[in-house]
This record gives structure tokens, sequence and C-alpha cells, in this order.
């Protein structure tokens, strides 16, 4: 039997952490070895997540049994809070401490935060090649310390690899300001100049670094974000029971960048004058802020509205989203401005052929992916005005939309599953690897 | 669950340990106060520790009354001692460069790291919370002396932490589950 090639997968967010990437790079690794190659993966530790963004184990059970994992100890000394792992000088003066700590972080590598694991990164990375050669590397970012790894392995055995940077990183895709850091600059040009490919996760960010690095442009791809077959929703092709109230929610991680505010406005009115959702319920599913501790912010927020039919349910495992879905009759897609901003969840709400509210600017790229959905109802803007006839148009397509109209939607939504839009690139690498084109 | 409670802030009252309790995802937590200074009220707390704004090692920690409780602990020093004391106390101060008469951080480690009750208090605790800046050296001071409790920074700290045991429990609860299975 011939030997399968050998890849190796970098990504700092593997399982169990539940950060938003994690699924890309689950699939990823998993596809990797669905396109003919043995896998090995490079990570940091399983406590991290436990200690600082959280676990969700049940995604450590996806993981191919294939897969060699190999995990690098991080520490995160921003947010470590335990204070039994503090230093002295931390400890008497943490205010002194915390501004001098970036700076030690970005020595080696311009990342806070994740700029001193490249030292124990890239020698895991140069280990695991002498163990048994690398024929590819595909890093994920973000960190950008996982494209640095899989770089220095380039330039140090010529192994070629695929620069997955996801969105930017000299770009600020909420904002759209230029990172100002002349390291970051010179180390992306190189990143691009020297990888096999580059993805990212939409055109406007794929067209923005095309004509940044115009010589790169043929190997720079989309790659799409997408659902997850074995998790997506199945898609309900019925209308509720006419007796039962609709039921409305939104499903994704809640940050300050969300238009609440403005939804919750919304909701108050179309409930004060549409019969139709007086017994309407909104449900909110998802994790306050980024990290393991609750943003109280937000959470101020959302107290101020439950009532009036709007719930914050809390976080969800991936594992029961399906549930979750099954007890919805319209979504809510609610998101942070930014032309370059997709989002993770709109894949799975097309998944499930239920009609979308869209809450969010209508320059913002998800508007681009759903534009052919048959049951999408973009509000106009974020008056609460306009959202409130995004909701009425969704209550009622919830109540009539077809059967055909409905399928129509699963149709749409096939283009993303994450296996068509992975598939094709990984099939590219293993071809390009055993055709031996690759080779140093 | 008891949880000991390290602040320099001063004036705190009832609204503030309300706030506190209320970011905090645990009902009916037993809260332990270690303040600097003594409370504008009486608080819904089991018991409040106040050190007070002197930077004398070994010093007496008063064990102030709180809410539905009078003040308990050893008896308090003679009036004639604790006006020696706090002459004392001046005197010392006034020895010292401007910037560290005024250092609560000191003041609140200077005042714990020593002291009986507040030992007492860390070693029983679940969860030690360094609420503010300066309130971190006397937490880590006491956490390098006493092995057992979580100590952690800031509220933030603590709901991490809570999280971190409830995400390790479930795991666990999974992993025997699966045993049970096999």
């Amino acid at each position: 039997m011939a030997t399968r090639p050998h890849a190796l997968y970098i990504a700092w967010g593997f399982p169990p952490s539940r950060g938003s990437g994690v699924h890309r790079a689950l699939a990823t690794a998993n596809g990797l070895v669905e396109a003919g190659f043995d896998v090995t993966v490079l990570t940091c530790d399983r406590d991290t997540f436990f200690r600082f963004t959280r676990a969700d184990t049940t995604l450590e059970q996806r993981v191919d049994p294939s897969i060699e994992v190999v995990r690098v100890p991080f520490s995160w000394p921003l947010m470590e809070r335990d204070i039994r792992r503090w230093d002295r000088r931390r400890a008497r003066d943490p205010i002194a401490w915390r501004e001098w700590r970036p700076t030690q972080d970005r020595r080696e590598f311009p990342e806070t935060n994740y700029g001193p694991w490249r030292g124990p990164l890239v020698k895991a990375a140069l280990g695991v090649h002498r163990r048994r050669p690398v024929d590819v590397t595909v890093a994920t970012a973000n960190p950008n310390v996982d494209i640095e790894a899989a770089h220095q392995l380039f330039l140090r055995a010529g192994v070629p690899f695929v620069m997955d940077q996801r969105d930017a990183w000299t770009l600020d895709v909420f904002s759209e300001q230029e990172n100002d850091d002349d390291r970051v600059a010179a180390l992306e040009a190189a990143y691009v100049r020297d990888a096999q490919e580059v993805w990212f996760v939409n055109d406007p960010i794929r067209d923005w670094h095309a004509a940044r690095y115009p010589e790169a442009a043929a190997r720079i791809h989309v790659v799409s974000n997408g659902y997850d077959r074995e998790l997506a929703p199945p898609p309900r092709l019925e209308p509720p029971a006419p007796d039962q109230p609709l039921r409305f929610g939104y499903l994704g991680t809640i940050t300050p960048s969300l238009p609440l505010r403005q939804f919750f406005a919304a909701w108050e009115l179309v409930r004060a004058d549409d019969p139709e959702m007086t017994a309407a319920t909104a449900d909110l599913w998802g994790y306050l802020g980024f990290f393991a501790g609750r943003d109280g912010g937000l959470a101020a927020v959302i107290e101020e509205h439950v009532g009036g039919g709007v719930q914050y349910r809390g976080p969800v495992s991936k594992t029961r989203v399906r549930e979750v879905f099954a007890g919805l009759d319209a979504l809510l897609l609610i998101l942070g401005t930014g032309r370059y901003v997709t989002s993770g969840k709109v894949f799975e709400y097309m998944a499930s052929a239920l009609p979308v509210v869209s809450v969010h600017h209508p320059d913002v790229d998800a508007a681009r992916v759903l534009t052919g959905y048959p049951l999408w109802f973009p509000a106009r803007s974020l008056e609460p005005a306009d959202i409130a006839a995004a909701l009425r148009a969704a209550a009622a397509a919830a109540r009539t939309a077809t059967r055909e109209q409905r399928e129509a939607c699963v149709a749409h939504a096939a283009t993303y599953d994450r296996r068509n839009q992975l598939g094709p690139r990984l099939d590219a690498l293993h071809a390009l690897v055993t055709a031996g084109a690759g080779a140093p | 669950m008891r949880i000991l409670v390290l602040s320099t802030a001063s004036g705190i009252d009832t609204r503030w340990v309300r706030e506190l309790r209320d970011s905090l995802p645990v009902e009916d937590a037993d809260l332990c106060l270690v303040a600097v200074t003594r409370p504008s009220e009486r608080l819904p707390v089991t018991r409040c520790l106040v050190v007070g704004p002197s930077l004398r090692p070994r010093r007496w920690v008063a064990d102030t009354a709180v809410e539905g409780r009078a003040r308990r602990g050893a008896p308090k020093p003679s009036a004639r001692r604790r006006r020696l004391m706090r002459r004392l106390d001046r005197a010392s101060l006034r020895l010292l460069p401007g910037g560290r008469r005024k250092d609560r951080a000191l003041m609140l480690s200077t005042g714990t790291v020593w002291s009986a009750a507040v030992r007492e208090e860390f070693a029983a605790a679940d969860l030690v919370i360094a609420h503010d800046y300066n309130a971190t050296w006397a937490a880590w001071q006491l956490a390098r002396r006493l092995p057992d409790p979580d100590v952690v920074f800031q509220t933030e700290g603590a709901v991490l932490k809570l999280a971190e045991r409830a995400e390790r429990d479930q795991q666990d609860e999974r992993g025997s589950l699966a045993g049970e299975e096999d």
C-alpha cells in the first residue's frame, strides 16, 4: 500500500476550544484525512481552553481518530487572573506590569498574547518534521503565529505551506483600519510571497489582499466558512402549527458590537401593533462575550429587555444546536458592522431553511451570502422601524412559506456545506504533493 | 460556598456588596470581607475584618459588626493602648516618603499577612478574590503562605474560575458516564 503524504496542520484553536474558529479547524484537519493525508495537528494545551476561553469537550469526539494531536504548552499572562501564578513584580504593581507586558509579548513576534509562543511552536513543528517528514503544512490564523511556524518550516526545511488567513492581519475587518506596525506588514508580505496558497473567508477580504499583492493574486483563494453537515440543523419544510405562537431565535456569541438595543426597540414596536407578534418569543442563545468571563455590560443590556417575549437562554453546545433550531420558526441574524464581516452562523441559519431576519448594516458581507436565499428578510437600516418591518415580513413568511420555497432555501445553502468549500482546495493540495510539485 | 474578598476601597456600603454579589454566578455565597477602612454601615456579609490605615505589621484587626450580628472575635485592646498605637502609627507614617504613606496595597498586606483572623478565613475559603489592583499584593502574600483556596483577581477572575470548575466537573461526569457505558 502506498504511503499517504503527511500534512501538518497548525491551529491554536482546536478542540476542546469552543472559539468561533474551531469548527473550521476541525473540518480542515478531518478534511485533510479525507483528502488522503496522514495528519498531525499542532495546537495548544487543553488546559488553556478550560482556563481562559471555555471548552467544549464534545468537539474532541469529532476529531478523526487517525489524527495525531501534538499539544504545545501555552501561557497567557495578560489573561491570567489566578494570583497564585503571578510573579512578585506583578502582584506588587499590577498596573505597571500590565503596561509593560504587551511589549514583552511582541518582542519575538509582533502579536500581543501569542508572540512568546513562536519559539515553542516552531520547535515543535521542526520536531514533527524530524520524526516524519512533512509534505505540506496548512496553518490557520488567528493567531498569526500559527502561520509563522509554517513559514519557518518552509524556510528551514522547504516544506510548502498554505496560509489560511481567514480574515486579515494587516486589515481590521471591523474598523477597516490598516495595522501600522511595519513588522506585521513585512511578515505578511513574506508569508504571501512564499505560500503555496493563501485562503480567506470571503470575496471582499480576498479582493483587498489580491489588490495589495497583485503578483500573488492567482494563489489567493476564498475558502468560505460553512455549515458542518453532521451538526447543521435539518431543514424545516413545514410551517408551525397555526395555533402556536411564533418562536424567533438568535444563536451565536453575543458581543458588544451587536445592535441589540436597536433590535429590542424594534421588537417592542412589533409586539405593540402586530397581533401575530403579541405572543411571539425571541430566544437569545450563546455566550456573552468572547472569553470565559461573563460580560457584565452585555448582561445588563439583555436583562433590561428580558420579558416581553425576550429570553436569554445561555450558551448552547454545538452538538445541541440541532435541538435548538428544531424549536424555532424564524431566525434573527444580528451582526456587528463591517463590510468584511460574514459571520459563521449565517451558514447554519441557511441550512435550516427557516426565514432569516437580518439585523445588521446592509453592507455586511453576510448580505452577499444571503442574496438569493428565498426566505431572507433584511432590515433596510438599523432604524427600529426598518427592523420591525423585516420582523413582520419574516413572521408572515414563517406562516405562509411553501414547501417549494423552503426547498429552494436548502438548495441555496448547499454551496456553503463546509466540505464543498474546503474539499476542492484540499484535493488540489493532495494532487500537488503526490505529483511532487510541492517538493523542496 | 465561602468567598473571601480583599479590598482596599474606602466607604464600602451595602450597595457595593450587592453589586459584588450580583456579579458572581453563585447563589447565597457566604461572603467575608477584609477591608482597609471601616465600612460606612453594617454590611450584608458573614464577617467583616478591618485592618486599618496603618503600615504597622502584626497589628490588631477589627472584627466589625455586620448586618444581623454584633462584632465578635478577640476583645478590643484597651482605649489607652489603642490611643498609643494610633500615635505610633501617625508618627511612623510621617517618617515615610509621601507615596508610601498612602500605599493602600501595603496597608492591606501588613494588616492581613500576620492576622490570625484573616488567615483563618483565607484557609477556610473556597475562593479568594482580590477585588482591586491594590489588593493583589496582600492576596499574593497570603497565597504564598497558605496552600488551599484558589486566589483570583477581580470578580471576572472569580467568574472564570467558577466556570472552569464547572466545565471540569462536567467533563469528569461525562468521563464517568462513558466509563459506566463501557
